[in-house]
């Protein structure tokens, strides 16, 4: 038995030294962070000609940040394009004139999921009934019926929150954006790495190596800029 | 609504005169066979060359008989010249068969219009029960209390109300979208939820309802399991626990339990009430059974069929067993009916 231990822990100190045996340690495996930190950090934005239909004054009062727009403008539109917020939620009905949408709210959920299908959607209408606006409550990853109490809005849309901010997520998103912005697979293998060495050891130093591989793109710099929130709380 | 139809047709076994073309008398008086009354989707012709056919379209289903046509090679001369003044060509009767297609698609789209003009009409029902919503949840917050739910308690009973009536209304008018776009049962994907607790806040809506009644709602059992769920997942209980409250007897007790069995949670709701009579109907649309109207004039038959539609969504299983011992109570059979299902 003495034998077997002193064998065991031999073996145990020299794989220390072996590349190959070393343990490899996962950048995305960071100590948790709370939902209220998650709350701090995430923006939602509600875009909805009814001003009544979600309990935004509820919302705030809780500690969300969130807006709310009744019209979505070319100016509004670039900005939930680029992943300004975390969580969208749209409605199906008089929420974007014809120069912004032929189809309304379902062509503005098309329009952002073409340009960033990472973005998290939540459909927001109450239009169920209506077998045409099947594809919008499809195409959205979550739903929500109108009218909408206050706990069931709650309840999704923390539900919408977990899932939109993590690392994770922000790295698949980062990912599947870099390719689509033209960066080849060495650029984007580099990237992953800077990102491995960001989130073992967040310093400003390794975050400025880190965003200046992002080479200025608005759509990259926002996923960047969320991950430094999240990784700042987890210290 | 009756299609018109210009030709001679086949309704429950017997032919019938068209609006323009009449029963060819042979037809009528003479033939003893019957050839024609078998389906055929292509126009085929009897022995003695009458030509036939079956239109199975979206919305009829309809067998032209006694046809003259003018190119058909079978029928004998004598019968060509005693019924030339019913002869039609084959033209004629594709385009019948279309138009018949384009007036169904017509009386489809119309309808489906007409269905889509009535429940937009709702919207301006979920404004109203929004403003309520918001109204009672602004009441709410006034409360002490750390949280919403620490607020909800604390208020007084008229806000609770205010506020739960609100929810289950939204949740009623939820069934309505149901029976336009069964679809919408499968909307946003599924999300773990509590069972017991989804269920548990339902009953504690319905007591305020139950209590007009004088009926009693019992929550038994207990549960801590998730179960991955649909947001229409909702309307089963809601479904059992209403029709439970409309058929119970006045001052009865109606009791929901919900347990585990093993990584299951079975739920089920009993209540005494009248008999059913056709089991097997009770999930049809429309269909409400024979003592139901005399409890309550109240209902279209829709509830269990769209609660089997949600059921059907979940795969889940909507059973229903009653006691033998009856009571008879005013001329109505009442015995234990249960409902139950498993998750």
């Amino acid at each position: 038995m003495l034998e077997n231990f002193l064998i065991s822990s031999f073996i145990s100190i020299i794989a220390r030294y072996i590349p190959s045996f070393k343990k490899k340690e996962t950048a995305i495996e960071i100590k948790p962070i709370s939902f209220d930190s998650i709350k701090k950090i995430g923006k939602i934005v509600v875009i909805d000609d009814d001003i009544n239909s979600f309990p935004i004054n509820e919302f705030k009062d809780f500690g969300y940040n969130i807006d709310l727009y009744t019209q979505v403008d070319h100016h509004l539109l670039k900005r939930l394009k680029n992943g300004e917020y975390d969580v969208i939620v749209l409605d199906i009905n008089g929420i974007a004139q014809k120069s912004i949408s032929i189809d309304d709210g379902f062509g503005i959920l098309i329009n952002i999921k073409e340009h960033h299908p990472h973005q998290v959607i939540i459909a927001f209408s109450g239009a169920t009934y209506d077998i045409e606006k099947n594809d919008f409550f499809n195409k959205a990853d979550f739903f929500m019926r109108k009218p909408i109490d206050l706990i069931k809005a709650e309840e999704k849309i923390d539900l919408a929150m977990h899932k939109a901010i993590n690392l994770q997520y922000y790295l698949d998103d980062l990912k599947y954006l870099s390719h689509n912005k033209g960066f080849s697979e060495n650029e984007i293998k580099k990237i992953t790495n800077v990102i491995d060495k960001y989130t073992l050891k967040p310093t400003p130093k390794s975050y400025e190596d880190f965003y200046k591989h992002l080479k200025g793109i608005s759509d990259l710099t926002t996923i960047a800029e969320k991950m430094k929130k999240i990784l700042d709380l987890s210290e | 609504m009756k299609p018109p139809i210009i030709f001679p047709h086949i309704v429950n076994g017997k032919i019938k005169d068209g609006l323009i073309y009449k029963i060819p008398s042979y037809c009528q008086n003479i033939c003893k066979d019957f050839e024609c009354h078998q389906i055929k989707n292509t126009l085929s012709y009897c022995s003695k060359g009458f030509g036939y056919i079956s239109h199975n379209g979206l919305l009829y289903t309809l067998h032209i008989t006694g046809l003259v046509i003018d190119t058909s090679s079978s029928m004998p001369s004598y019968l060509k010249k005693q019924f030339s003044h019913l002869k039609i060509s084959t033209d004629l009767l594709t385009i019948w068969f279309n138009e018949m297609k384009e007036l169904e698609r017509f009386t489809i789209q119309y309808s489906e219009e007409n269905v889509k003009i009535h429940l937009n009409s709702l919207h301006d029902i979920r404004h109203i029960i929004a403003t309520l919503m918001r109204t009672s949840e602004t009441l709410i917050r006034e409360q002490p209390g750390k949280n919403f739910d620490e607020k909800l308690d604390k208020s007084n009973q008229h806000i609770i109300t205010l506020y739960k009536s609100s929810s289950l209304l939204r949740d009623q008018i939820e069934t309505i979208s149901l029976l336009a776009n069964p679809h919408s049962a499968s909307f946003g994907g599924k999300n773990s939820s509590n069972i017991y607790q989804l269920v548990d806040k339902l009953v504690k809506m319905y007591r305020v309802l139950a209590k007009d009644k004088k009926c009693h709602l019992k929550l038994d059992g207990n549960s801590y399991a998730q179960k991955e769920i649909y947001d229409s997942f909702i309307t089963i209980p809601l479904v059992l626990i209403d029709n439970a409250i409309k058929y119970s007897l006045k001052s009865g007790e109606i009791t929901i339990t919900i347990y585990e069995i093993l990584d299951k949670i079975k739920i089920s709701i009993r209540t005494y009430s009248p008999k059913i009579d056709d089991v097997d109907k009770i999930f049809e649309k429309g269909y409400r059974d024979k003592y139901a109207p005399n409890i309550s004039s109240r209902g279209g038959g829709l509830g269990l069929y769209l609660a089997k539609i949600v059921a059907d969504a979940h795969d889940i299983k909507i059973e229903h067993q009653s006691t033998s011992d009856i009571t008879n109570i005013s001329g109505i059979p009442y015995c234990n009916n249960t409902f139950s299902f498993t998750l």
